[in-house]
């Protein structure tokens, strides 16, 4: 385990193997790619919300010459329905018609059809010669319209899933969820102190900086190529095969470097708009999203409203929780609001709980993963509750945390029991900073908040092969969004006994790396990190064979230390130690090339908590809130590179500011996106921020051989509380909608 | 023998029992039974949900070991960003 390793390399921080490139502008993001002969694809968008598509004319727009392609949903295959898994995945062929309208258009952005021409520049001329007839119908915007009475449908196939019987009309309520246990009346019935509060947080997006782009070309046989800015490769794969009918295994899929992701590249939009316009054309087509279409048309994260009530006794321990909770979806079901609910409670023990959910569908994007998707919004409840209650029991917030904080052998209000967790360990070390006591101004005020996510474990693989002087070529499936390539070398330095420096990691493409599941989750680190030990552990076997084979002497008569093998204890050789680089310039002796595998879908992923402490100063004249400090702290498990682990630490603050601050969709009354750029659409800039400092706690997981626990979803959880706790010590009143722009505080304030 | 956990989006399968024993040295065996014992829900335990053993979640539980104190609990598949 890792508390007891003497680690030589793991928890040092060199440089990135891909930051050179990075730095001087080599590497090669999703819209750098070109190829001889090269279309430019753009995508026509539905001007309304809400409408019917009555009729698509593509002939002018083919007519124009130097267009090569045009294509509708009508040039789709239709898409059987079906799982794509998890929360924020929904179905297949909800999928394509998202990727392209078919007979509606459900929001503002919809693409209702594409043309492929030799410049970007003609290819827009094109799609003003596209004919759409529309049928305009009333948009539904948000959770009360949408919940609404006689609300308009967006789909009338839509019955509640999770209702028994069956309701008897269909709604915009995809599906209902309920999770409880104990006897909630009972529980506030023992409370002597109860709580109640209503919050809701807006449409935020996930505010990458590269917009989604790639290239695709597809042969005379029917066999394509893409290169695209995504998050999994694999997943790209299956679901082009998916929307565009073709075999897995005539799809080949390289990852290009990515500028952001936060889950928002978890899924496709273009792509198979690419390929379908490369077959038509015999040519390369190339999109790339423009940030007004990443705005209208990429999944952002559900706007929700949250009721949600607590109890406690005197002394802080809580008797009964429950919460009503709705996410919107978009234009279709499947929200991040089961994760949500299952989030929500899990920091604290909790015999008396009730949580009803609801996935409800409204004329907006249909909702992308965002970083612990669907965790934020109801943890900002639940978080600002806690702070609410800890003001009615006069008791510090982190003491009434601590009361009820779970720990190893607590069952976890979404199920099992939790093993070894650093949740204490966080809010003590929260206690004991510096930055929860030093003084503040009177129109400052500080707060902090609980984060917890789950980490994910599944599928993944890694080969690690030793070129002929010792070094180390690792190729794994993830694409590197957060310094995984230099995670990967450091574990497998650590596990082989080799330099760092050594190490060189490649993202291999559909076609050179083994199955490997999306960079999400949390679970790169972890997963795919443990897949590179185990290739390591399997290079370490071989030496040990080869060495033996040099040696004359039985396998087992070796042992490995130090990146050497060398003679076990007692055995009677006098050999001296034989360095990878040894055996491997001799393998051709002694079996040829030494080339590690390993392949697995990785259980036990430790859940991550985290406590945030955030300082703001509100100006009463202007309601504008400046964040004055911030304190990010949480566990770890084992930190492999702890600047990486402290960069994820810092950015999912600055996007939870964000979020709590500025961030949100502004529609007019037609659902047209009022604010589709930066300029208007505000994340935090670093002359917004404060330096923000992190502590990163290590209670290992024992489920992974270093101890690794996901760490890049649960920094985004907290920040939404803390820093709305903050403002409510400032100003001390609770506003509960997000974002705490000027204009609601400067509102709240005047009231 | 394993004792078993169901959520509420499983009861309509299983009767409303909200745990139940169950005697399988691995998830395969377990979910054979639990299918003998509640018809349907054998391919929901094996398609449409996470499970976590003894606090391990598992997105593909197929060929895990239960021992025969092992907690079982059934969830959500989640996917993440």
């Amino acid at each position: 385990m890792s508390d007891t390793h003497d680690y030589k390399q793991i928890g040092t921080r060199p440089i990135r193997p891909d930051g050179v490139d990075k730095i001087t502008g080599r590497a090669n993001y999703g819209a750098d790619y070109s190829l001889p002969g090269m279309l430019h694809g753009v995508v026509l968008r539905s001007p309304y919300a809400h409408a019917n598509i009555k009729r698509i004319d593509l002939g002018k727009a083919l007519a124009l010459e130097g267009v090569y392609a045009a294509v509708s949903g009508a040039d789709f295959p239709d898409v059987a329905a079906g799982g794509m898994g998890g929360e924020g995945g929904g179905d297949f062929k909800d999928l394509a018609s998202n990727i392209m309208a078919r007979d509606k258009a459900l929001y503002h952005g919809h693409a209702v059809a594409a043309v492929a021409a030799t410049s970007r520049e003609l290819a827009i001329e094109a799609l003003d010669l596209i004919e759409v007839d529309y049928e305009v119908l009333t948009p539904v915007m948000n959770l009360d319209a949408a919940m609404a009475e006689n609300a308009p449908l967006l789909n009338d196939k839509i019955y509640t899933m999770g209702v028994n019987p069956k309701p008897e009309q269909p709604s915009n309520v995809a599906a209902r969820m309920e999770f409880k246990r104990g006897d909630i009346d009972a529980g506030f019935a023992d409370a002597e102190v109860i709580v109640e509060g209503e919050f809701r947080t807006p449409t935020v997006h996930q505010g990458y900086i590269e917009p989604h782009a790639c290239l695709a070309t597809m042969n005379q046989g029917g066999q394509a190529t893409l290169w695209c800015s995504t998050q999994g490769h694999f997943e790209v794969r299956t679901a082009v095969s998916k929307t565009l009918d073709m075999d897995v295994c005539d799809i080949k899929v390289i990852a290009t470097e990515i500028g952001g992701g936060f889950g928002g590249k978890t899924v496709i939009y273009q792509e198979p708009v690419a390929i379908l316009m490369s077959k038509i054309s015999g040519r390369p087509v190339k999109m790339v999203m423009d940030r007004e279409e990443v705005f209208r048309a990429s999944g952002p994260a559900s706007a929700t409203l949250s009721k949600i009530k607590l109890g406690a006794k005197k002394d802080g321990t809580l008797t009964a929780m429950s919460c009503w909770m709705a996410y919107e979806a978009g234009a279709f079901p499947g929200s991040s609001m089961a994760p949500g609910a299952m989030c929500i409670f899990a920091p604290y023990k909790t015999d008396n709980f009730l949580i009803e959910g609801f996935d409800v569908v409204v004329n907006k994007p249909k909702v992308a993963a965002y970083r612990a998707p669907g965790a934020p919004q109801s943890m900002y409840a639940c978080e600002s509750l806690m702070d609410e209650l800890a003001y009615k029991l006069e008791m510090d917030p982190i003491d009434l945390r601590l009361k009820n904080a779970v720990e190893k052998g607590d069952q976890a209000a979404y199920g099992p029991k939790f093993n070894e967790v650093g949740l204490r360990e966080c809010l003590i070390a929260a206690k004991e900073h510096p930055n929860y006591s030093r003084e503040l101004t009177e129109t400052q005020g500080r707060g902090i908040s609980v984060g917890f996510w789950f980490n994910a474990g599944m599928q993944s693989s890694a080969e690690v092969h030793i070129n002929e002087n010792g070094t180390v070529m690792v190729i794994e499936g993830n694409p590197d969004i957060g310094g995984s390539r230099a995670s990967m070398a450091l574990m497998a330095a650590e596990t082989l006994g080799v330099p760092y420096e050594k190490v060189r990691v490649l993202v291999g493409d559909t076609e050179t790396a083994g199955f490997t599941n999306v960079t999400g989750g949390s679970r790169t680190t972890f997963a795919t990190g443990m897949a590179v030990i185990q290739a390591s552990q399997d290079i370490i076997s071989q030496a040990k064979q080869r060495a033996a084979k040099t040696w004359e002497i039985d396998e087992d008569q070796v042992d490995w230390q130090d990146g050497h093998a060398v003679p076990m204890p007692g055995v009677n050789a006098d050999w001296e130690p034989l360095s990878l680089a040894k055996i491997a310039a001799k393998s051709g002796r002694t079996g040829g090339p030494l080339l590690g595998r390993a392949s697995l879908n990785a259980r036990g992923a430790g859940p991550g908590f985290s406590v945030n402490i955030a300082e703001v100063d509100v100006d009463p004249e202007t309601g504008k809130t400046e964040v004055v400090g911030f304190t990010a702290i949480q566990d770890a498990g084992k930190a492999i590179h702890p600047a990486y682990v402290e960069g994820q630490l810092q950015g999912g603050a600055v996007q939870g500011i964000g979020w709590a601050l500025n961030e949100e969709y502004v529609y007019d009354d037609k659902g047209v996106m009022q604010n589709p750029g930066f300029l208007d659409y505000r994340i935090p800039v670093a002359s917004d921020l404060p330096k923000i400092d992190t502590v990163i706690i290590e209670v290992p997981n024992k489920a992974h051989p270093y101890g690794v626990r996901g760490v890049g979803e649960t920094p985004i959880v907290a920040p939404l509380a803390a820093v709305a706790n903050a403002v409510r010590s400032a100003i001390g009143i609770r506003v509960g909608e997000l974002p705490l722009s000027p204009p609601r505080l400067l509102a709240a304030m005047d009231e | 023998m394993a004792k078993v956990f169901f959520p509420d989006h499983l009861m309509s399968y299983c009767k409303r029992e909200r745990e139940v024993e169950v005697q399988a040295s691995t998830y395969r065996e377990l979910v054979r039974k639990l299918g003998a014992r509640y018809p349907g829900i054998e391919e929901v335990l094996l398609e449409d949900v996470a499970v976590a053993i003894d606090g391990e979640i598992c997105h593909e539980p197929y060929m895990e070991k239960i021992a025969t104190d092992s907690e079982v609990y059934f969830l959500h598949r989640l996917a993440a960003g």
